[in-house]
């Protein structure tokens, strides 16, 4: 018989605008398994984690560890009783370096009790670094970090502090499949001492299949059902978690590709330390299609993305939309020429985060003539009717348009970020991980509407982590290995996963005259 | 009952609470001073209202705030903390309003004309005080750009300076040797804003001041600058992102706030002073952002706001004036009562409750449907 190390019995929570975020939820962990916390966006997972942290006081509801009731008023307190977090947005303080992250709030001093000791802030790391082999630079600073590093410095901090209840928020939303794999094997191992305990929340439902002994799921913020993982089937779990089918694969007629829009020639970009990112790029996308870009993370893929977009400025090659160089333009003349863009980084650049919904959707647009009174001020009338209108259309569940985008689940962050984007009448779309940390059905959603846009006759870029993903809903892929084009595949549907991998890894490379194929005229 | 309308109330609950917190405070310190607390704290409390004259000092004070207000409020909703506003409200009086003390020949011609020359004065010193103010507004700004000083040390240095240029003008430019004191000469009739109270020096700055909150209003909400401002303030990368120039609206920004700081400067001096004898910080600047705080950032609060603080300093002073509550505690107990209208979490609690509440019994109607 397992036994139950957490218990979170009835819980309730409202938030301080009244919205009700969980209602009588239970949740039973046994100790020693990995248990699945699954739903929606806005179901109220990250919220009754929260409360299990500390961070949100429960209306309601007793939380049982080790058998033994107990009040957790804060991180601290949480983290005395074993429990670590891992949050689903980064909290970390990008100007510090790993090490220094690692231990904030618990530094070893030097022997005069005055001096931080950082010798022993790197051992420190380095020993739990190795000890759980989750390999980190504790040396280099948080914002020059990848992503994949600042998730593995998150899992560390909680384990350095003596987390026996792990919490791990959408881990894997920004890691590639090798590294989601990688990071299987590890947290797996931590539970096999029966000592740890995690529960695992994630998005992307063959994780939870591979990873999970057992899962609750939340909907529309009360627990609708709990089930051991291998009585279920996927489809099963997301009956469960919707209350409908959700078909993932996606129903596409191949493509007609029509004239291109986005053009890039010879695009060579260094980063700042002068490392070369991208080598000598070229390639092409046309209307009507879907051009999918795979590759380990760290490829050029974020500089692409960046050069496209006027983020940042390239030196050698150049990149045409609609026949015009974006050399030397600014973000809004790029946009102007018909370019939209779904960032990665959702709160840095997706959103402002304490804007309104309304702002939001609008920052891109409020200065255009139809949005502006007879007197050049802004038509609020207008431009209300119009959010209202992409808030249905694009399914946001927001209370208002007026509330603060930081109100909404991390679901709902994308969906306004994509009513944006999607809407501005594009030519072409950057879509950068459109769908990380994103529910089954809003992933379903937004993939549709990708396929929509280009049957409209719209040329999409996607660039994106999920493999999954890239085969699904790309018409054609390009890989980026070494950073450079690995491979250029004209059908996607004839590509096996296990293929792609292969181009990602650099086991296999195309020939010169087999990649310039993707350059059209 | 929606969540909006707990909140209104508990927000209204809340200020009147906290200014009664704050009286009770300063009731407790003065008990232990004064040897009249009642009469100490009813001049603190009643003394602004006991006469036209000490009303009047209310609003003088209100005029010139109304205005580094609106530029405080301006500057944080762009998430920029320059405190150069003080700067502009001093160096554009100092540049502009001398011209006529100088060139008498020229502008003389002005007094002719009676109320019309006051008018052709008045607007060209406002407009002159703006271009002044915009210009030494957008230097940290600038600055920041070039160079990547931060905004807020620049300005105090600029402030510092500008301090140091003004008592340099006045003591040995401006310098009237007739009258003695270290002051220009008096300014010609022609050139003051016209007073409206007798025996106050309450002018029709007042009205300036009240159009330009709403200027501001209509600036940070109706218009494309302030859309633009707002998300800059809240996210410069996603403004960035968006297609918003951050560089250029942080530089529009400071440069109207530099402009309405320094058209408050002028008129101010115009409306208040005989002469021009400006030679310290007039902390208007800085209790600009007191107000533009207060007022929740908000233009269309900031007339409340900034008679709320001139309200408060009026009482300390007659209090200060007329029993034995020495002068120094007048400055504390300011600050008490500021703090203590600042104090956004007073009675979250309670609030907190009430839309659970609420929120419960919602549920248990839909429930019921
Ligand atoms: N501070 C807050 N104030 C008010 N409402 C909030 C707050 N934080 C979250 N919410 C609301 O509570 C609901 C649940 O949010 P939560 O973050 O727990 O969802 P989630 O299940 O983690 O979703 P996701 O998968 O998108 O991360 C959402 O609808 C959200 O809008
Ligand atoms: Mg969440």
């Amino acid at each position: 018989m397992a036994q139950e190390v957490l218990l979170m019995d009835k819980i309730t929570k409202v938030y301080a605008n009244g919205f009700v975020a969980n209602q009588d939820v239970t949740l039973s962990v046994n100790k020693g398994e990995i248990h699945a916390l699954v739903g929606e966006n806005g179901a109220g997972k990250t919220t009754l984690m929260k409360v299990l942290f500390g961070i949100e006081q429960p209306e309601g509801g007793r939380i049982v560890i080790d058998g033994k009731e107990v009040q957790i008023h804060n991180p601290l307190e949480a983290i005395q009783y074993g429990v670590g977090m891992v949050h689903q947005h980064f909290m970390q303080v990008p100007s510090l370096t790993v090490a220094e992250n690692m231990v904030l709030g618990m530094e070893p001093k030097s022997k005069s009790k005055i001096f931080l000791d950082k010798a022993e802030m790197i051992r420190m790391t380095e020993e739990v670094s190795k000890k759980y082999n989750l390999i980190v630079d504790p040396t280099l600073k948080i914002e020059d970090c990848s992503v994949v590093a600042k998730q593995k410095v998150e899992i560390l901090k909680a384990l350095i502090r003596g987390a026996k209840i792990l919490i791990l928020d959408e881990p894997t939303a920004v890691l590639t499949p090798q590294e989601t794999d990688e990071l299987f094997v590890e947290l797996k191992n931590l539970v096999a001492d029966g000592e740890h305990t995690i529960v695992f929340i994630s998005h992307k439902l063959h994780e939870v299949k591979a990873l999970c002994d057992r899962l609750t799921v939340l909907r529309l913020g009360k627990s609708v059902g709990k089930a051991n993982v291998a009585d279920v089937t996927e489809a099963d779990i997301s009956r469960m978690m919707v209350g409908r089918d959700v078909i993932l694969e996606i129903d596409k007629e191949p493509a007609q590709p029509k004239e291109t829009v986005l053009k890039v020639e010879h695009l060579t970009i260094h980063n700042d330390f002068g490392k070369t990112m991208l080598n000598d790029v070229n390639f092409s996308v046309r209307k009507g299609e879907i051009l999918g870009v795979a590759g380990v993370e760290g490829n050029g893929q974020m500089e692409l993305a960046e050069a496209i977009s006027g983020l940042r400025t390239f030196n050698h090659g150049d990149i045409k939309i609609n026949n015009t160089s974006i050399k030397g333009k600014t973000v809004r003349q790029i946009r102007e020429l018909g370019f939209s863009h779904i960032n990665e980084d959702r709160m840095t650049y997706g959103v402002a985060d304490k804007a309104s919904v309304k702002n939001n959707i609008m920052a891109d647009r409020y200065y255009k003539k139809e949005y502006l009174t007879r007197h050049g001020l802004l038509d609020h009338k207008k431009i209300d009717a119009e959010v209202d209108e992409l808030i249905k259309k694009f399914l946001v569940k927001t209370e208002t348009r007026d509330e603060q985008v930081k109100m909404l689940s991390g679901g709902n962050i994308q969906k306004v970020v994509v009513a944006r984007e999607f809407s501005s009448d594009p030519d072409i779309i950057l879509a950068d991980q459109p769908t990380r940390g994103i529910d089954v059905g809003a992933t379903e959603f937004i993939r549709n509407q990708l396929v929509a846009l280009r049957d409209e006759g719209k040329a999409v870029l996607l660039i994106s982590a999920d493999l999954n993903e890239v085969l699904e809903v790309s018409d054609s892929i390009i890989v980026l290995n070494n950073n450079e084009i690995a491979a250029y595949i004209e059908d996607a549907s004839k590509l096996e996963e296990y293929e792609l991998g292969e181009y990602m890894l650099g086991v296999k490379q195309m020939t010169a005259e087999e990649v310039a194929k993707v350059v059209h005229d | 009952m929606t969540n909006k309308q707990i909140e209104r109330r508990f927000e209204a609950i809340r200020l009147v609470a906290s200014v009664a917190i704050a009286v009770v405070l300063c009731f407790i310190i003065i008990l232990f001073i004064s040897d009249n607390p009642l009469k100490a704290l009813r001049y603190l409390v009643v003394g602004p209202f006991t006469s036209l004259n000490r009303f009047g000092q209310i609003i003088e004070k209100v005029q010139p705030l109304l205005l580094t207000g609106c530029a405080m409020n301006l500057m944080i909703l762009a998430g920029n903390f320059s405190m150069i506003p003080e700067g502009c409200f001093l160096l554009a009086p100092c540049l502009t309003v001398p011209v006529v003390i100088i060139n008498e020949k020229i502008f003389g011609g002005l007094a002719n004309l009676g109320e019309f020359g006051r008018i052709i004065w008045v607007t060209c010193s406002i407009i002159c005080g703006g271009i002044i103010g915009a210009i030494i507004g957008s230097i940290p700004s600038l600055i920041k750009r070039k160079w990547g000083c931060d905004e807020v040390i620049t300005s105090i240095m600029l402030n510092a300076m500008i301090v140091q240029f003004d008592d340099w003008m006045v003591k040995r430019v401006l310098y009237d040797e007739a009258s003695g004191l270290s002051a220009s000469k008096p300014y010609p009739e022609y050139a003051k804003v016209t007073r409206l109270i007798y025996g106050t020096r309450v002018s029709t700055a007042i009205f300036v001041g009240l159009v330009f909150c709403f200027v501001t209003y209509l600036i940070v909400y109706h218009t494309k600058l302030g859309f633009e401002a707002r998300l800059v303030g809240l996210n410069p990368s996603f403004a960035k992102y968006s297609g918003i120039s951050v560089a250029k609206t942080g530089l529009l920004i400071a440069g109207l706030a530099g402009a309405f700081a320094g058209i408050g400067g002028v008129i101010h001096t115009l409306g208040y002073n005989e002469r021009f004898n400006w030679v310290a910080e007039t902390g208007f600047g800085n209790d600009g952002i007191f107000v533009g705080i207060l007022a929740k950032n908000n233009p269309l609060l900031l007339p409340i706001s900034a008679f709320a603080l001139g309200y408060l300093r009026v009482g300390a002073e007659t209090m200060g004036n007329n029993t034995d509550v020495p002068l120094e505690l007048i400055q504390v107990m300011t600050s008490l009562i500021i703090m203590m209208l600042a104090a956004d979490q007073l009675f979250s609690g309670a609030k907190h409750r009430a839309i659970v509440n609420n929120a419960k019994r919602l549920e248990a109607a839909k429930e019921e449907k």
